[in-house]
């Protein structure tokens, strides 16, 4: 199941996650939200982000 | 998780700072001038509680406008719930019009935590 997680702190501010997505995928997910809720001010990227290129150079090498 | 986004809340939807202030049980925002001690400002006006002037949304802009006097005429931490449950209401919204199901849990240091689920696998 993906799922987007948006934490709401008491300042107001919040904290989108994105779990279960698979490469770039949760990047085009969670944008939505983060143009509504407001401005983006820092984002990090996890390993996951990359497992999708990362199988895709896999297989052009293997070819 | 692939990433995560930290994001300033900018409030631009009237509807959903409406929903905001019902979530809090405020008076609903209405358009006007408010006048400060000094000055004035036009937007979405919203009386918090126990503040001495209301504080002014512009949703065009994103700003806020109040004079709370360094928190003698009113406490920030009002203005900030109000911006949280704006936050929440705000991304309820964007989700159920992508036809998301949405459930929210407080957590024990104030925060909200709010889960939409988009379905399916990667």
């Amino acid at each position: 199941m993906r799922t987007i997680e948006i934490t709401f702190n008491s300042e107001g501010d919040s904290k989108i996650e994105t779990l279960g997505f698979v490469g770039r995928t949760c990047r085009d997910a969670s944008a939505f939200l983060e143009e509504a809720i407001g401005e983006r001010t820092e984002t990090l990227v996890k390993p996951e982000f990359y497992s999708q290129t990362i199988t895709s150079h896999q297989q052009q090498q293997s070819n | 998780m692939s990433h995560v986004v930290q994001v300033k809340t900018r409030v631009k939807d009237v509807a959903a700072l409406g929903l905001a202030t019902q979530r809090l049980q405020l008076a609903e925002p209405t358009y006007g001038t408010a006048n400060f001690f000094d000055g004035s400002a036009t937007g979405w006006r919203v009386s918090l509680p126990g503040w001495r002037y209301d504080a002014v949304f512009d949703v065009e802009s994103g700003k806020v406008d109040f004079d709370d006097y360094g928190g003698r005429w009113g406490e920030r931490a009002e203005l900030n719930r109000l911006i949280q449950a704006y936050g929440v209401e705000k991304a309820k919204l964007e989700a159920r019009k992508k036809g998301y199901s949405t459930s929210e849990r407080q957590l024990e240091d104030g925060s909200i935590r709010l889960s939409i689920q988009v379905g399916g696998t990667a």
